[in-house]
């Protein structure tokens, strides 16, 4: 039996495509091994080094973040066969900044957060020199600071420039890492508002999110095995341009075409017409 | 646990079937092994406390034929060992064979009544140990002296007390008043053997809650208390007694009469003993009766028939009683009010008051003479557990002495069951030499070794048992000769559980071990060096941790210590080795963050530290300015300052940009400097220096701050001064623009340290000449700029071909020179694009790898440029000021590398804003002069960001 035949409506299978919504489960993060051999190398050793990944909308950054803050400590039976974890040594610290999230956009409540994922003490009040002292006096683990769209940041009003360089001082110590995402170019977020923005001058390594590689792409196809036959994984390719949010999206129509039991060529219009609104990663 | 090398089995202590060799093996256990005692009462039922009594069993128990083998063994079985060595000893004392006779049958039934009695009212331990105690101490003093039949026992303590009651005969003849020593002796011994066997009985119970016994205050009080009203109600019955004793004169009655009495106070005593420990006063009662019945039958007898047995027996019997109730009375009452050892006190207490109440009554003995004695025998008895091992100590040395010998000859492990540590679990006294027979038993018998160290880490010699422990951890620990052994070392070692100097030491070779384990997991052998490296270093500072030490066990374990460092480093080679082989290149470059002094790859910069160490001898104290263009490394100077000036000189480095800018007032302005400050001593010459706490500055910040800068002045030597260094101060002129911290105090602040303290020489450092704040030139005057630039030749040079000793990759001649002739020797920018060809290399074959090429340079230039694109998009945007400017850049970029457009062109292209535009480009260092009136790029990569 094949596996069209296992998903006839009868069996209950989940599909296994996500669409929407970032990447959580490193197990189903595909691909990005160059950006991540780049990211794991810089690292890898001390002084930490600050990186900016700068990518379209919908091309991947935050399902990046996630990866990152998540694979090091996932132990292996949790990820696929030959899925790697040892980027670097275990002992890092992670924190996931999404400055959408409402409390990041106020200073109390961010340094708080910060503090408490790295299980420092939280000062009262929580302000930046405090948590500046609290970071010199007891921070001694590496630890990285992934910052979800920075531009969001920027524009919050309780972030001022005094917090900025105070993070920029932060950054010079070298115990803190930074990685932040912006889908704008770097000559587009150093000014603000006519203003400079000193923060981003330490930042030594900026990095593009691309499309999958051919090889991510097919091994990102591949991972449901039987299901999309050869003709069919070329035109995903094709359409998708190897974007992973598009190649979400082309599979989870396929899949679900699939389950519904559907042989005609109906999904490939439902699913163009899906990414329509991705157009600008075409 | 498994004490089956003791020959025990698992459930329980079991005695022999020989009954000679049990009853002697009951006895050892009560006196030396109470712990198989315990297993033995365990093994009849395992809710029968140790210390139970006769009166604490169920019908169930009675059926038990290992408490009746108990039993028998114990009343019966010792009663005619006590009674043959007594009758041996009188032998030996040429004892008349009537007196023999009659004092063997006293002693038999002292012992077995007095046992038995013991075992029901008391505890069955009790019971033996006093039974036993009191046939050999409280009978053979019967035959001392030359006594008539008759009058042996008119000793007997029952008879004389009933005498003096019913004839209130106070002059009449009784040995009391004669001062017979017997009967001294008999008090005194009577009372240790009540101490010792209450002592005996006490190592029985198992004392959960670690307590000292002398430690309840509580149960001493009541114990007390109890045994004084217990003295008082005989007392009080005796006073009752004597008027209507008086009115006897008729010697039949007079017989009738005490022995009336004695058989009935006696049935009462044990009714009410009895029914105060079961509740069961039908059965009380019935006791009661049958004890008087069994007395007056053989009070009969005795009157009767009068021969030297019955005499015997019947003294027998009621001296048991006697003394067994006198101390059972008080016992139960206190152990129902408080506990056992309430309840043992009252009884001691209790009847040895009794005692000495009556020789004093009866003036046979001051009291001066009586108590100290009395004292003495109550503590002697109360303090077995002391001098008994005490006094045997030397012996089971000896012994053990010769069990090691033994051992050592036929390597054996049953032998070990012989060792003093197994068999006297009362011996507190370390028996030395006993860790290092456990190390060799374990060795040689690892399960036997290990059974035994467990079976004495619970009990007094637990010493040994650690001792041992630590040094087979400590061998098991020196056997590792691979990294893998001591990858698995931290599972085999037990003592780090232990409490003691030694376990924290432990710990940290398990805590290694456990590091190495996690390293041997890491796939990449990269990574595994690293943790490696890691392990490394904690060798390093356990090392000298116990290089430092003087604890004994640093020398035993620090030789271990080095092997393992050894064995670490070597395979930190290998791996090292293996990485070479995979030859991935290390990228040392760091990119876009100052360089601290940790960092090996700071290069250079040598002129400018003697230009600014020049500068600061100047006699005229001018601030010093450290102007340079945006990361051409400003911050990576002033962090490596502490190692280019000589150590007179103090760096103290504030980053304006991070708390002392966000600083809400003055004060915490200051706090904020100051901290700096501290910090930069610590980290630059390892000076620590008074703290300014926020507190007094709030009070009056620049008084302090200034008394605390005293407060420093003083505690440098003479000849150091100290370098403030303020970096990024355009921060602060923000600050002070925006009115959020007071200009007069901070910039009069820093004039007035200029002005007045020589040793305090200031630094500020920025992007912008101080030219451009006209607020700081106002206060700062005669300010000398030291400019910071590009690297020189030689110093480029060695950032590109050997920016760390160990940087394994070469380049080509021209294509060093070609990132030379790119970077210009800027730092930042060298360093960018040094980075990407480390990358580059690693992505080709590693016949290839580890030479760079210039097509490698040229191939790395893109990369590069994306780096550094927050660097050069702030050029872009914040630094060049116009329009006209960035129009002027970008003609000059497109005309091609090292092209030089002149002015006229310039000016006739971009006539609007030209002269501020060239300024601005001029002042930002992005284009120079070259020749007359001809401008080019300063630097080839900023330009290629430019096309």
């Amino acid at each position: 039996m094949n596996l069209s035949e296992s998903l006839a409506p009868t069996k209950i299978v989940s599909n296994p495509f996500v669409i929407g919504n970032p990447i959580i489960n490193p197990r189903q993060f595909f691909g990005r091994e160059y950006i991540l051999k780049r990211i794991f190398d810089v690292w890898r050793t001390t002084p930490l080094q600050h990186i900016a990944i700068i990518g379209q909308k919908r091309s991947g950054k935050t399902s990046l973040l996630h990866y990152l803050s998540r694979i090091i400590d996932t132990p292996a039976q949790n990820l696929r066969p030959n899925q790697r974890n040892d980027w670097i040594i275990p002992c890092y610290q992670w924190v996931y900044i999404d400055f959408q999230d409402p409390r990041m956009a106020y200073q109390e409540s961010l340094l708080r957060y910060i503090l408490s994922k790295i299980g420092l003490p939280i000062p009262q009040p929580c302000d930046l020199v405090a948590f500046t002292e609290i970071i010199d006096q007891y921070l001694d683990i590496p630890t990285i600071i992934l910052l979800d769209e920075i531009k969001a940041g920027f524009n919050c009003p309780d972030l001022d420039d005094h917090f900025w360089w105070g993070m920029r001082s932060l950054g010079c110590g070298g115990k803190l890492g930074f990685l932040l995402t912006a889908h704008q170019p770097p000559q587009e977020i150093v000014q603000d508002d006519g203003k400079p923005s000193p923060f981003f001058n330490i930042f030594g390594h900026v990095l593009n999110l691309e499309p999958f590689t051919e090889e991510e792409a097919l091994d990102f196809i591949s991972s449901i095995p039987q299901i999309f036959d050869k003709k069919e994984i070329q035109w995903i390719i094709d359409n998708s341009r190897k974007w992973p949010s598009l190649l979400q999206i082309i599979c989870h129509s396929r899949f679900t075409a699939l389950e519904e039991g559907k042989k005609d060529h109906s999904w490939k219009i439902e699913a163009l017409q899906r990414i329509k609104p991705y157009r600008d990663l075409l | 646990m498994n004490n089956s090398f003791l020959g025990v089995s698992l459930k329980g202590e079991v005695l022999p079937k020989n009954i000679v060799l049990a009853s002697l093996l009951l006895m050892f256990w009560l006196i030396f092994k109470p712990s198989a005692w315990r297993r033995y009462i365990t093994n009849i039922d395992a809710d029968l406390a140790a210390n139970f009594a006769l009166a604490n069993l169920k019908l169930q128990h009675w059926q038990n034929s290992a408490l009746q083998k108990l039993l028998i063994l114990g009343h019966g079985l010792w009663s005619v060992w006590i009674t043959a060595i007594v009758a041996i000893v009188l032998m030996l004392l040429s004892t008349p064979s009537d007196k023999l006779i009659l004092i063997s049958c006293y002693t038999l039934f002292l012992v077995a009544v007095g046992g038995f009695l013991s075992s029901m009212l008391v505890s069955v331990a009790f019971g033996i140990i006093a039974g036993a105690m009191a046939g050999l101490l409280l009978s053979i003093p019967i035959a001392i002296g030359d006594y008539q039949l008759e009058e042996l026992l008119i000793f007997n303590m029952v008879e004389n007390i009933a005498i003096v009651v019913l004839l209130n005969t106070p002059d009449a003849s009784n040995p009391f008043q004669n001062h017979d020593n017997r009967s001294f002796y008999t008090i005194i011994l009577a009372i240790f053997t009540a101490s010792c066997a209450a002592s005996i009985m006490l190592n029985t119970k198992k004392n959960t809650n670690g307590q000292k016994y002398y430690h309840q205050i509580g149960s001493i009080i009541i114990g007390i208390f109890v045994s004084a009203i217990a003295i008082f109600i005989i007392a009080f019955l005796v006073s009752i007694l004597i008027p209507r004793a008086a009115l006897i004169d008729n010697s039949i009655l007079y017989v009738i009469a005490y022995d009336g009495m004695i058989a009935l106070l006696f049935g009462f005593a044990i009714a009410i003993i009895w029914a105060l420990l079961t509740l069961r006063w039908k059965q009380a009662l019935l006791i009661g009766i049958s004890t008087i019945l069994v007395l007056t039958i053989f009070t009969w007898l005795k009157n009767d028939f009068s021969n030297p047995i019955l005499i015997g027996v019947h003294g027998g019997i009621e001296n048991a009683m006697l003394y067994i109730l006198l101390f059972a009375f008080p016992y139960v009452l206190a152990k129902k009010i408080a506990n056992t050892w309430a309840g043992i006190l009252a009884g001691i207490l209790g009847s040895a008051g009794t005692y000495v109440a009556f020789v004093i009554i009866m003036e046979s003995y001051a009291l001066t003479t009586i108590v100290p004695w009395t004292i003495l025998a109550l503590l002697a008895g109360l303090t077995i557990n002391w001098w008994r091992p005490f006094l045997l100590y030397p012996f089971e040395a000896v012994w053990n002495l010769l069990i090691c010998r033994a051992y050592e000859r036929r390597k054996t492990s049953r032998i070990i069951r012989w060792h003093s540590a197994f068999w006297d679990e009362l011996q507190y006294i370390p028996l030395y030499g006993l860790e290092n027979y456990l190390v060799i038993l374990t060795e040689r018998y690892p399960t036997v070794g290990k059974n035994a160290i467990e079976y004495l880490s619970i009990n007094s010699q637990r010493w040994a048992a650690k001792e041992a422990q630590i040094e087979l951890d400590a061998r098991r620990l020196q056997n590792n000769t691979s990294v893998e052994g001591i990858s698995k070392a931290h599972s085999k070692l037990a003592a780090g559980e232990l409490e003691g100097p030694a376990s924290a030491l432990l710990r940290s070779f398990s805590r290694i071990s456990l590091d190495v384990q996690a390293a041997l997991k890491q796939k990449s052998k990269y990574n595994q060096r690293l943790v490696f490296n890691k392990v490394e270093e904690n060798l390093d500072g356990l090392l000298r941790e116990l290089t430092r030490s003087s604890e004994p066990y640093a020398i035993r374990f620090r030789p271990i210590a080095e092997t393992w460092r050894q064995i670490i480093a070597n395979h930190i080679k290998v791996l090292s080795e293996i990485v070479e082989a995979n030859q991935e290149i290390i990228n040392p470059y760091v990119t876009a963050i100052p360089l601290t002094e940790d960092q090996e790859i700071f290069v250079g910069r040598s002129g400018i530290s003697e230009r600014i160490e020049r500068l600061l001898l100047d006699k005229r104290r001018p601030p010093l300015l450290l102007y340079g263009q945006r990361r051409t490394g400003k911050t990576s100077l002033l962090n490596n300052l502490g190692k280019l000036l000589p150590t007179n000189m103090i760096p103290l480095f504030v980053d304006l940009q991070g708390p002392v800018s966000s600083s809400k007032d003055f004060p915490g302005f200051l706090y904020n400097i100051s901290r700096a400050i501290l910090n930069s001593a610590k980290r630059h010459r390892q000076i620590i220096l008074p703290v300014l706490t926020r507190e007094k500055l709030f009070e009056d910040p620049f008084s302090y701050f200034d008394e605390w800068l005293d407060e420093i002045e003083e505690q440098i030597d003479e000849n150091q001064s100290l370098l403030l260094m303020l970096d990024e101060f355009s921060v602060l002129d923000y600050v002070l623009a925006k009115g959020l911290l007071d200009e007069a105090l901070v910039l009069g602040m820093f004039r007035h340290i200029i002005q007045h303290r020589p040793r305090i020489k200031i630094l500020l450092s920025d992007s912008n000449s101080i030219d451009e704040f006209e607020r700081w030139a106002s206060y700062l005057i005669n300010v000398q700029t030291v400019h910071i630039s590009y690297l020189e030749t030689e110093e480029t040079l060695q950032l590109i071909q050997q920016p760390t000793p160990d940087f394994n990759l070469c380049y080509e001649e021209n294509a060093c020179q070609r990132v030379l002739t790119i970077t210009r020797g800027h730092p930042a920018l060298t360093q960018y694009l040094c980075s990407e060809i480390v990358n580059l290399k690693n992505k080709q074959d590693i016949s290839i790898r580890h030479l760079v090429q210039i097509s490698d340079v040229e191939a790395a230039i893109p990369e590069a440029l994306q780096n550094g694109s927050f660097f050069l998009s702030d050029i872009h945007k914040n630094q060049v000021k116009t329009k006209t400017a960035l129009a002027m850049l970008k003609y000059i970029a497109a005309q091609g590398e090292a092209a030089i457009v002149s002015e006229q062109e310039l000016k006739v292209k971009f006539p609007k804003d030209f002269e501020a535009s060239k300024a601005n480009l001029l002042q930002r260092e992005l284009i120079e002069e070259a020749g007359e009136n001809a401008y080019r790029f300063q630097v080839e990569l900023i330009r290629r960001y430019f096309i």
